[in-house]
């Protein structure tokens, strides 16, 4: 009888390298997270869990889809110790799922969860297609994506938001946690009480920079705030919506380039104002316009590592998010 | 549209609007070790950005010698891999004025520096003789209040000596300053455990039915020190443990752990469930101090392997004192909740070990189907781990297996340092940036300062007429023998240190 990956063996490897590594410690695992990866090596996830080494320990399980050969599976532990002496480990479990196909299926590592602690998902794999988040229904507390990673990612987000309602599984998107600091700058800089009729005036907003996912992320989230109507235009075009008055709003993204590399959001009004956003790449963001007093802010990107981590302390998932979704259109 | 709707839903850190920060006594030792690190955390974190600190103090510095007894102050340690670049960047928001208290042409420098500042936070880390000279220098520059933005004003303890001091401080600062402006710090209140016990008691359902006198027995406080007070020996003499530990942390920790559940997390609404618990405490009168107070002095030993002189033998300590190191209290609070249940109290220094720690004790089941089994230790018990390891214990029985029914206890714990690796902020951090945004929930309110020296303050004055010697312990030991018989009056024991 094939055995792809045995709990029992498993565990006692596990057990094993943490003796090694951590001889007296009492093991505490707050969370499982399953990873769903393409082929090789993914640099996105290595960086994402060795921002969560040492400060949150947990179960990873590693699902490398189309790796070849038979499916068979590894165990290790990382640990690192703080200043306190405490040690805190990563236990580490790779599936490489072979031709079979059969790692992928969450059978095989279902057995592997540690009971009593969230179970979330994370499908780094190619989002084209991808069974989510139905397929982890019955397991996942939660489903992490990167929407930015999908090869349309607009088509991926109308499909998110067309299964909404049928939704058991909630789905967290790191696009969507990346854009944080950058709604919180936009909110921050219309929120002084001479600048917020300027919100009921917007007649144009382009955004220079930015991927797809984050900007579109960004143009849904004003659109839902503001109650403006209307739909998305194909990538690279501009979308003409129409404002709670029924006045046009012309809404542009131009220059795609990863968010990290800078960004310019220019709002025009009709009675004239013109607004920018830009990050100074030194630190802090600036908003600057006609006859307004500049407007400057701490401004950092989160990186996966740090919107991984945010995530697994998180109990629910975004309202606004959900939000955002609820009225796509 | 006069709202902004964009602001809904969005997750916003602490983050203060420009503000300035004067430091009242900046030579001093807090500042070194905690003031002057924690606003520099802040400004790593991001939490503060625009503000400027300005020392104050008689010492003839200038802003160039202030900013580089702060570089000395973030240097070492976890300093050093601090880029030079971002130390420069947070002392060059530092400014001093070199000034006596008293003296109004410092007061006049200080108005022209902080008054471009839309916040100004005043932070007196002086001793306390110098509070009133203060206040009402700065009510006389107008530095107490604002026309735009805000004035607040963060007071450290020793907050009085007793009621009367208290509130002579109260009336003092009220002479200036609004309630609503004045923070009055008890660092206790800044750790993240102490913060904790909202949580735990407040967020989590399993606990507040059984929070009461029908399921719990009893309750132990206990913070021990296991060092002497080494060359606090002069501050000690004029305070004594029931000042210096129990009037303000314990008492914290005591108000946390018996509030009723509040409405919201308002700060008066927390602080007046607060001030409810201490005004509900039952008096300890003179007549009955020898039965509910038990008051001790380390005598020479070894504490932490290591020999320990006696404390009338220490530097700056009166041959003849009679000041108290050790207290142990039994209190108890008569409200419909609490009605039966002995609170025990025992806080000191020279003790066998460092622990911070509260024992809830669960009553034993109404019929014990397992009578025939020893029961010593057998209660349940919620054991609250403050120091030296954060988190909890929870003292269960189990089956031992076997043919027989043997029961056993067992421990289920949680350790902090288990779950979350990154280092928790400095009590201080928390607590001025709290101030900073005008959040005074973790601070003490008027009433809350004068209902708890109300308290005190009979004890104190029971004390003044025990003329007996004072009970003396080893150094290292779990203090006097006498402290036994509190928690033995209800066939209890103190947990072993």
């Amino acid at each position: 009888m094939t055995t792809y990956a045995d709990p029992v063996a498993i565990e006692q490897q596990l057990r094993k390298t943490q003796q090694e590594v951590s001889p007296n410690e009492a093991r505490t695992n707050l969370f499982n997270l399953v990873v769903y990866v393409d082929g090789h090596d993914d640099a996105k996830l290595t960086d994402a869990l060795n921002f969560l080494h040492g400060k949150r320990p947990a179960r990873v399980i590693i699902v490398r889809r189309n790796a070849g050969g038979e499916t068979r599976a590894d165990a290790t532990a990382r640990c690192v110790t703080d200043k306190d002496d405490k040690v805190l480990c990563i236990q580490e479990i790779l599936i490489s799922s072979g031709d079979d196909k059969a790692g992928e299926a969450p059978e095989t590592w279902t057995p592997l969860l540690i009971r009593e602690i969230p179970v979330f998902v994370w499908w780094l794999a190619s989002l084209d297609k991808a069974p989510l988040p139905q397929l982890f229904d019955d397991i996942a507390d939660r489903v992490f994506v990167d929407s930015s990673l999908a090869s349309d990612p607009l088509a991926f987000l109308e499909s998110l938001a067309s299964r909404l309602p049928g939704l058991k599984t909630p789905v967290t998107d790191f696009a969507w946690s990346r854009s944080a600091p950058l709604l919180k700058l936009t909110a921050h800089a219309f929120n002084a009480a001479d600048r917020r009729p300027f919100l009921a005036e917007i007649a144009s907003v382009t955004f220079e920079g930015g991927k797809t996912a984050d900007v579109v992320l960004y143009f849904q989230w004003l659109k839902t705030k503001l109650d403006w109507t209307g739909t998305q235009a194909p990538t690279g075009r501009a979308w003409a919506l129409k404002d709670e008055g029924g006045k046009p709003v012309t809404i542009l993204h131009k220059n795609p380039a990863p968010l990290e590399k800078g960004f310019l959001v220019t709002f025009q009004t009709r009675s004239g104002v013109e607004l920018k956003l830009s990050d100074s790449r030194q630190g802090f963001a600036v908003a600057e316009g006609s006859g307004l007093e500049k407007y400057t802010s701490v401004f950092r990107y989160q990186d996966t590592g740090e919107a991984l981590l945010t995530e697994v302390d998180r109990n629910a998932s975004d309202r606004l998010f959900l939000e955002l979704l609820s009225h796509w259109s | 549209m006069f709202a902004n709707p964009l602001m809904d839903g969005l997750q916003f850190a602490k983050e203060p609007a420009p503000f300035v920060i004067t430091i009242f006594g900046a030579t001093g030792d807090l500042t070194r070790k905690k003031l002057v690190p924690a606003l520099f955390s802040l400004f790593l974190k991001g939490n503060a950005s625009q503000f400027k600190v300005v020392g104050f103090a008689r010492r003839p510095w200038t802003k160039e010698s202030f900013q580089a007894e702060a570089l000395s102050m973030l240097s070492g340690g976890h300093y050093a891999h601090i880029p030079e670049g971002q130390k420069k960047a947070f002392l060059e928001k530092l400014d001093y004025v070199s000034s006596t208290f008293d003296d109004p042409a410092g007061y006049a420098r200080l108005a022209e520096l902080v008054k471009p500042w839309e916040g100004k936070l005043f932070y007196l880390s002086t001793p306390p003789d110098d509070y009133p000279t203060i206040i009402d220098n700065l009510g006389k520059v107008g530095l107490n209040k604002t026309d735009r933005g805000w004035v607040r004003v963060i007071v450290e303890k020793p907050f009085g000596r007793d009621l009367a001091t208290a509130k002579e401080l109260n009336e003092v600062l009220s002479t200036q300053f609004e309630e609503n402006q004045i923070y009055r710090i008890d660092h206790y209140l800044g750790k993240e455990t102490v913060q904790n016990i909202l949580v735990l008691r407040f967020g989590n359902g399993i606990f507040e039915p059984l929070w009461n006198s029908r399921y719990i027995d009893n309750i132990q406080i206990t913070v021990a020190e296991s060092i002497g007070v080494g060359t606090r020996g002069n501050y000690y003499e004029k305070s004594g443990t029931l000042r210096d530990m129990v009037q303000n942390h314990i008492f914290q920790l005591m108000t946390l752990l018996l509030m009723e559940p509040p409405n919201d997390l308002s700060p008066d609404t927390v602080r007046t469930e607060k001030v409810k618990v201490l005004k509900s405490l039952r008096p300890i009168t003179y007549k009955d101090i020898k039965k509910y107070t038990v008051r001790g002095q380390y005598a020479a030993g070894v504490t932490q392997g290591q020999p320990v002189r006696g404390y009338l033998e220490e530097d700056g300590v009166a041959k003849d004192s009679k000041t108290e190191t050790f207290v142990a209290l039994q209190v108890h609070v008569d409200t419909w909740r609490w009605e039966g249940v002995p609170i025990f109290i025992r806080t000191g220094k020279g003790l066998g070990r460092k622990v911070s720690e509260v024992a809830v004790t669960f009553k034993q089941p109404p019929l014990q189907v397992f009578r025939n089994q020893a029961t010593d230790g057998g209660q349940n018990q919620l054991v609250l781990h403050i120091q030296p390891e954060e988190g909890f214990t929870f003292h269960i029985n189990a089956k031992i297996p076997g043919y027989t029914t043997q029961v056993r206890p067992v421990n289920m714990d949680f350790a902090y340092g288990d779950a979350f690796g990154e280092a928790t902020p400095e009590a201080y951090e928390r607590l001025i940036l709290d101030a900073l945004v005008g959040d005074s929930t973790l601070y003490t309110r008027r009433d809350e300062i004068e209902a708890s020296w109300t308290f005190i303050t009979r004890i104190l004055q029971g004390w003044a007429l025990d003329t007996g010697p004072l009970p003396q312990y080893r150094a290292g030991s779990a203090g006097p023998e006498e402290a036994k018989a509190l928690t033995a009056s209800i066939d209890q024991k103190w947990r072993k240190l």
